[in-house]
């Protein structure tokens, strides 16, 4: 049988009974070791002594060089996202998460070979634009998939999903470390066959989640749930009942029972509300997040050495993954636009009362209150999908997710540029170290601010963006 | 409502196993990063 039949939609449709439970480990399979990108900093140094091996010699690559390799992925994550979302709602989560594995597994191969030939835009090519592409695929369709089986619990399901995401760089760096001391000797850093190594065992990782990947069903019935009522494109679409999670709160926010297509949902304010909304949480979280260890050190400067801020950087490791799952749950019983009104408020108040800590030499306080915002930044990821699925109904929610995607780009650069350069301008006119972050913190407290407008303005789509169903029809609004 | 009440029909050993597979890995990099933390509140 052809690879391409095997990997088929209709072939990853669940018989009769099958229990949703088991989908949620296939996400995770993926989102677990797509994560990795974020412990690629891990390679910084091997990377940059690769001819050197005990230290950086004449022709190695600089850091600056290095740091590309992350941005040229991030970059290409957002883009393939973008632009393969609609291909991979109408292709199937499994064929998604084959072509994600292949790109990124085969994306570590071709970077082993680039750091073996010591060429830089081989790496580029590998881990950067063909792996970021894995990147893209891998991070969206999982999240479109847990949505259809968990219609009655979306934030939960899809913050498993995304809590892998935060989890994937905790197991990524470890790993690599290890392989490295397995591999490296006095001729050799080690970081091709690492890389080559990652890349097999990424790829056969993700092949368990290829394999046990299912949709529902048309007409599929989510437990404890009446209806269903099957949308345009045969997804179910379930009414919420008395008792259920989504039932019975009374914060929750209705959801809409219309699908509105990707292409058409680009023209629509909440969209891009939604995207202001992402773009601002994030922002006010990554560059914190980027200069967590230097800035402990420099608020309290007698209190804490470099081992205890690496401490307090995986400290926030793990309220980020934590905040992603625990968050994103509760969005499914307060409702999405109120969790993203606790992000938003408790958010600017943190960053408000952060300076006020240093002050005070109040470490506890200071290292609580990041966790809480960092625990933020991750539930703004994990709570959007089931946002965007709540607006724009499920039909296309994933390329809809690919697209909204392009604001953690934003996000990604203009975070640390704001923190970075603010902390300069502000030494380099005088300011004392410890006190270099206190503007910072008040112009991420306002960022919050704006996002909360954002947040609120957030409305129901506009009925003549809704698709139509009826036979023959034609999208509306289009 | 039980699972056989609603009609799931996996193994159970298919289920466990899928967890397992998933959460051995997640748990061992959580301990790692746990194992560093402690490093802050000494």
């Amino acid at each position: 049988m052809r690879l391409s039949a095997i990997l088929d939609r209709s072939r990853c449709i669940a018989p009769p009974g099958y229990d949703r439970w088991r989908v949620p480990p296939a996400a995770l399979a993926i989102h677990l070791a797509i994560g990795q990108v974020y412990a690629f900093s891990v390679f910084n140094l091997p990377l940059s002594r690769l001819i050197g091996i005990t230290d950086s010699a004449p022709g190695d690559w600089k850091l600056t060089t290095i740091g590309w390799i992350f941005s040229v992925a991030i970059v290409f994550l957002g883009l393939s996202a973008f632009t393969f979302g609609h291909w991979l709602e109408d292709a199937g989560p499994r064929k998604a998460m084959f072509a994600s594995a292949t790109c990124f597994g085969g994306g570590f191969l071709i970077a082993a070979l680039g750091a073996q030939l010591h060429q830089i835009w081989v790496v580029y090519l590998g881990y950067g634009v063909i792996g970021g592409i894995g990147l893209g695929l891998g991070y969206i369709s999982p999240v479109s998939t847990l949505i259809k089986w968990f219609p009655d619990r979306p934030g939960m399901a899809t913050g498993l999903a995304i809590m892998g995401f935060g989890g994937g760089a905790m197991i990524g760096s470890p790993l690599a470390v290890a392989l490295m001391d397995l591999f490296k000797s006095p001729a050799n850093t080690g970081v091709a066959p690492t890389f080559a190594a990652m890349g097999v065992i990424y790829f056969v990782f993700m092949m368990f989640g290829v394999a046990t990947v299912k949709l529902p069903a048309p007409g599929w019935i989510a437990p404890g749930f009446t209806g269903p009522r099957v949308s345009s494109e045969g997804e179910p679409i379930t009414a919420p009942r008395v008792g259920t999670p989504a039932g019975r709160s009374f914060f929750q926010r209705r959801r809409t029972a219309k699908d509105v297509h990707v292409d058409v949902a680009l023209r629509t304010r909440p969209f891009w509300l939604l995207w202001a909304v992402l773009c601002l949480n994030v922002t006010a979280g990554i560059g914190v997040l980027g200069q967590a260890s230097p800035m402990i050190q420099e608020m309290f400067p007698s209190a804490i050495s470099p081992a205890a801020a690496a401490g307090f950087v995986g400290l926030l490791s793990i309220a980020n993954m934590a905040g992603r799952f625990v968050w994103s749950s509760a969005s499914d019983y307060i409702g999405r636009r109120n969790t993203y009104m606790v992000y938003f408020v408790l958010g600017a108040i943190l960053y408000a009362l952060v300076p006020s800590t240093g002050r005070a030499a109040n470490v506890v306080l200071f290292v609580v209150a990041y966790a809480v915002i960092i625990s933020m930044y991750g539930g703004g990821f994990a709570t959007i999908p089931a946002y965007l699925r709540d607006v724009f109904g499920v039909m296309h929610v994933g390329a809809i997710h690919g697209r909204l995607l392009t604001a953690w780009s934003v996000a990604g650069v203009a975070g640390p540029v704001l923190v970075n350069y603010l902390r300069e301008y502000q030494i380099a006119h005088g300011v004392a170290r410890a006190d270099a972050y206190t503007a910072t913190m008040y112009i991420m407290a306002g960022l919050l601010a704006i996002g909360f407008v954002a947040n609120a303005l957030v409305g129901d789509v506009d009925p003549k963006y809704h698709f139509a169903a009826a036979p023959g029809a034609t999208e509306a609004g289009a | 409502m039980t699972r056989a009440a609603r009609g799931d029909r996996s193994p159970w050993p298919a289920r466990i196993g899928a967890w397992l597979f998933v959460g051995i890995p997640l748990a061992w990099g959580v301990a790692q990063v746990a194992v560093k933390s402690v490093t802050l509140f000494r």
